[in-house]
């Protein structure tokens, strides 16, 4: 993994680490799947750097197996909410605004619910 | 007609609870050109659950303030006598119905209805209408009707559940089962309670683009609020499919295409602010 600048971020990049701001809220998660919209909210909260993925690039410290099937389970699991939104909008897309409800949402599920969060330990 | 069927079942349902006098109280009170917002804080104060349920409403409804508000009157103050009333209102419908049959899951309906409120909230704001929170109430109970339900016909409401899970449509499943609407069993209840115009306007008609002349906007924004709390999956929706809303009924609303994604950024941001409102439903 290695840190990028918020400036040099591109679409289709992935978080490799949860980005939290200075007081503590999460903005996105770890696996997150950068989209413009993503960008723009990160920058929008004056984050300055990410940490993401980079399989080319030498490793600081060897990525424990755990990382990786976690990472691997986020993306699955943002696949699998995808294909969710896409069936529950089939045949609505009718308006521009319907397709943008529908796009717009789709950006967005990597954005963390904390009414979804199991409760801390 | 299914709303003459809706108010002959509301009619007929024994211990529906009665709005108690301090809520029919409070209502008539902020009607009165001669109240004073001690007068609410007065009243209030003589039901504590009340008011502790009235206050959290309040400081979700109404964010951006320093510090929360802490007491009633000055609630009144900053949110204006109509909304308190509106709040009021909630607050009953809230405490009365939040938890009931085991069945159904109730958390993630909630859910919906606080997200559907922050989206109202959103559009309201941008449409720089007079009482922001008044929209916060219309999007809380929209679905007053689907609260009746599921406490007072839980079998047809298991039914309908069951035939939306197979993919049939809210409205076709509705009359399939029971032959009406939960809209309508809103807009009887909400007629035997005397709801404020727009409230009821809200709960009978949202989600159809049959928008009424009276009450357009507030309907049309809490029909737009609702199928983007769906589509954010901010609590579990009506159904597998979504809700489709016309060109209209958007327009009515003031939203164009373009600004849905900012819509929905501010409309995820306001859920922030309800996380003590959420911990009422634990």
């Amino acid at each position: 993994m290695r840190k990028v600048a918020i400036d040099d971020l591109e679409p289709g990049m992935i978080l490799s680490r949860d980005v939290d701001t200075q007081n503590g809220s999460r903005i996105l998660v770890k696996g997150a799947l950068l989209s413009e919209t993503a960008i723009a909210l990160l920058a929008k909260r004056r984050v300055l750097d990410v940490w993401v993925e980079d399989k080319s690039a030498v490793p600081d410290e060897a990525p424990s197996e755990e990382d990786s099937v976690d990472e691997e389970e986020a993306r699955e699991a943002l696949e699998a909410a995808i294909a969710r939104l896409e069936r529950r909008f089939e045949g609505r897309l009718v308006n521009p605004w319907m397709r943008a409800l529908c796009e717009g949402a789709k950006e967005r599920l990597a954005v963390p619910r904390f009414w979804r969060e199991a409760p801390q330990a | 007609m299914s709303l003459e069927k809706a108010k002959e079942l509301i009619a007929g349902i024994e211990d529906l609870p009665t709005l108690p006098e301090v809520v029919i109280e409070i209502t008539r009170l902020v009607e009165d050109p001669d109240a004073t917002a001690a007068d609410i804080q007065k009243l209030v104060a003589t039901d504590p659950a009340l008011a502790a349920t009235m206050l959290k409403l309040v400081n979700s409804a109404f964010y951006g303030i320093r510090r929360s508000v802490t007491s009633l009157d000055e609630a009144v103050k900053i949110l204006g006598f109509v909304t308190v009333g509106n709040i009021a209102l909630a607050a009953f419908v809230f405490d009365a119905f939040v938890t009931g049959e085991k069945r159904f899951n109730y958390r993630e309906f909630w859910l919906h209805c606080i997200g559907t409120a922050a989206a109202a909230k959103v559009v309201a704001r941008r449409l720089q209408v007079k009482e922001v929170a008044e929209y916060f109430v219309f999007g809380l109970l929209h679905d007053l009707g689907v609260i009746v339900r599921m406490q007072y016909f839980p079998d047809e409401h298991a039914q309908i559940a069951d035939l939306v899970s197979q993919g049939k449509d809210l409205a076709e499943a509705e009359a399939e089962v029971d032959g009406y609407a939960h809209k309508d069993l809103g807009a009887a209840l909400a007629e035997r309670w005397q709801f404020p115009g727009c409230l009821a306007a809200v709960i009978g008609r949202h989600g159809t683009s049959d928008i009424p002349e009276d009450c357009s906007c507030e309907v049309a924004v809490t029909t737009c609020a609702d199928a983007v709390a769906e589509a954010l999956e901010l609590g579990e929706g009506h159904s597998e499919r979504a809700m489709l809303v016309d060109e209209a009924t958007w327009q009515a609303a003031g939203i164009s295409p373009e600004q849905m994604g900012s819509i929905m950024d501010e409309t995820l941001d306001e859920m922030e602010n309800y996380r003590a409102f959420m911990n009422l439903l634990d």
